[in-house]
């Protein structure tokens, strides 16, 4: 198995353990891990690195992480860039230039893949690119969403984010507790339209529909 | 205003009216005028009343258009020759002979016309003299009253302009902190719990930890979403990898409701870094103003290397402008406060096809 160097730059000290943590048990991976572009630009005298996975925003009294990849292509224009950060989609090139073969961005989140970090890492070493998908996808209008709920819809979940469950809203509506599944699965279907795999529909739903509630200033049973 | 601004206001006008006469001609042609038409009707005033006849009016008509006639192209052939100089010392000698030379052509329309003109001195000429001395002193406390008023509001405006822009940067400055605090120390927090709670559940029952799930993945939507969102409203990503990317965050914004393209020129992001604030804030502001006022459906921002400047214009097909009018509202209050503040230029255009036009250049 071919093992890469990888040089790490994260001015996060608790991300920079947690990444670092994760990306150690990964056996294709040798990591150097660095907290800020000077120490970084330090370590490439006298080592060679097969990429380098680098945060963007470094702080305000070091050069960004942009600037510092392009210092580190300059030393080694062989060298994977990968860009790890939550304004990953500020890297993205803008041409197909053979400058920018190797030149990867990933958007940072809660949910660490270890494995697709690597895989990235992997690609940008011997010059393959991955990027960012513009945020779009992930931008839901809740607010609007939860207006296309009907008034009994509305009741429903107003039971339901009491914590009430089906029955006892049922109940309270004077309903039978079918009807109110059912309306339940159309309610899913508008606030959770995409819903992600281990997605529990009745969570998403109750608190997409307390957060459109806060958003248009009314919360409660109406 | 103190009694200091004053008294400075007031030398400062005396100090450019002896420095730079040239910048005052009225004054000399006038006093010129004054004394040619002194002369003029004091000769004919005595044919005036007892041989008037239709030849005198034509010939008093002549003269006189002639006289502006010539006083005009006089005034402006200095002002050229004037303009050609730079030594303030050349400027001044040109503008005193010019003046001095202006009564001998002064003084040979009137004799073509009126025999005789200086045929009523010395008594008339004295009286003559104590009436110019009188005019010119006058006109010279006028002409500096209002170059003193005239250095003061500029004075004011310099003022007004340099606080704008402290306020300005001021308010930068603030935005850039709470932005860097919720991007920097929220988010990232954020991610880590997000991380740690993560793994904390995975022990748990499935009905339970896809419960917790949820409410993770709602917590992450919210983190990269909203907080992000409310950190590039308040100030935004200048770390970025050219201007395509820079404005990228308020092509978003106006999605919804404008069509915005960007072209640009292959321009090194390094190059134009110092002043992508700058950038970012114009074409925000430019943007804005297509869409509330305008109702423009669609724009193009396009940059553009040229010498050591960048140009950036923006045109949309929204209502066009009154370019005329030129309403100064606080977008365009805004977009002249940081285009001063680098001492570039911007304008407001009807473009070939008749769209809006915003074009600025600021150097780079």
């Amino acid at each position: 198995m071919k093992t890469i160097k990888v040089l790490y730059v994260e001015d996060d000290p608790t991300l920079l353990g947690i990444v670092s943590n994760l990306l150690e048990q990964q056996p294709e991976l040798q990591l150097v891990c660095v907290s800020d572009s000077q120490s970084a630009l330090n370590k490439l005298e006298g080592q060679v690195f097969h990429a380098a996975l680098l945060d963007i925003s470094l702080g305000s009294d070091s050069m960004s992480g942009i600037e510092l990849a392009h210092q580190i292509r300059r030393r080694n224009p062989e060298i994977g860039i990968v860009f790890f950060s939550q304004y990953a989609e500020s890297a993205r090139p803008n041409t197909q230039s053979d400058y920018y073969m190797g030149w990867s961005t990933i958007a940072k989140s809660g949910q660490l893949d270890a494995d697709y970090i690597t895989q990235v890492l992997l690609d940008a070493a011997i010059g393959k690119s991955h990027n960012v998908e513009l945020e779009e996808p992930l931008r839901q209008n809740t607010a609007q969403l939860a207006e296309t709920l009907s008034p009994k819809q509305i009741q429903i979940m107003g039971f339901l984010s009491q914590g009430y469950d089906t029955t006892k809203t049922a109940i309270a509506l004077n309903l039978a507790p079918i009807t109110v599944r059912a309306e339940l699965t159309k309610i899913y279907k508008i606030l959770v339209p995409t819903p992600e795999p281990g997605t529990d529909l009745r969570t998403t739903a109750v608190l997409r529909y307390l957060r459109s509630q806060t958003h248009s200033g009314r919360l409660g049973n109406d | 205003m103190t009694k200091n601004h004053r008294v400075e206001g007031f030398l400062d006008a005396w100090k450019l009216a002896l420095s730079k006469p040239w910048a005052y001609p009225t004054y000399p042609v006038v006093s010129t005028l004054f004394l040619m038409q002194a002369i003029f009707f004091s000769r004919i005033q005595q044919t005036l009343w007892s041989a008037w006849v239709p030849e005198l009016s034509a010939k008093i008509l002549i003269c006189v258009v002639l006289i502006v006639t010539c006083s005009s192209v006089w005034l402006n052939v200095s002002k050229r020759i004037i303009s050609t100089q730079n030594k303030p010392i050349y400027k001044c000698a040109i503008f005193y002979i010019s003046n001095a030379l202006w009564t001998i052509p002064n003084y040979l329309i009137l004799k073509a016309f009126v025999p005789d003109p200086l045929q009523p001195f010395p008594i008339a000429g004295f009286k003559l003299f104590v009436g110019l001395t009188a005019t010119q002193f006058f006109w010279t406390l006028i002409t500096n009253q209002l170059n003193r008023e005239l250095l003061a509001k500029e004075a004011l405006v310099k003022e007004l302009v340099k606080q704008r822009s402290q306020i300005i940067e001021s308010e930068e400055e603030t935005r850039q902190l709470v932005s860097k605090y919720l991007h920097n120390n929220l988010q990232s927090g954020l991610v880590v719990i997000n991380h740690q709670l993560g793994e904390a559940i995975k022990d748990l029952p499935e009905a339970t930890r896809g419960r917790f799930q949820s409410i993770l993945q709602e917590l992450e939507l919210m983190r990269k979403v909203e907080i992000r969102d409310a950190s590039r409203a308040l100030s935004p990503n200048l770390d970025v990898l050219n201007l395509e990317a820079l404005v990228q965050p308020l092509l978003d914004v106006y999605k919804a409701s404008m069509k915005v393209s960007v072209k640009s020129d292959q321009i090194e992001y390094s190059s134009v870094k110092h002043i992508a604030l700058a950038i970012y804030r114009i074409v925000e502001q430019v943007l804005l103003n297509a869409t509330v006022h305008g109702h423009a459906r669609n724009a193009t921002v396009a940059f553009r290397i040229e010498d050591s400047s960048i140009r950036l214009t923006i045109s949309n097909d929204g209502k066009p402008i009154d370019v005329e009018a030129k309403a100064f509202g606080t977008g365009t209050a805004i977009i002249d406060t940081w285009v001063s503040s680098l001492e570039g230029e911007w304008k407001i255009a009807l473009n070939a096809e008749s769209n809006t036009s915003f074009d600025c250049k600021l150097a780079i």
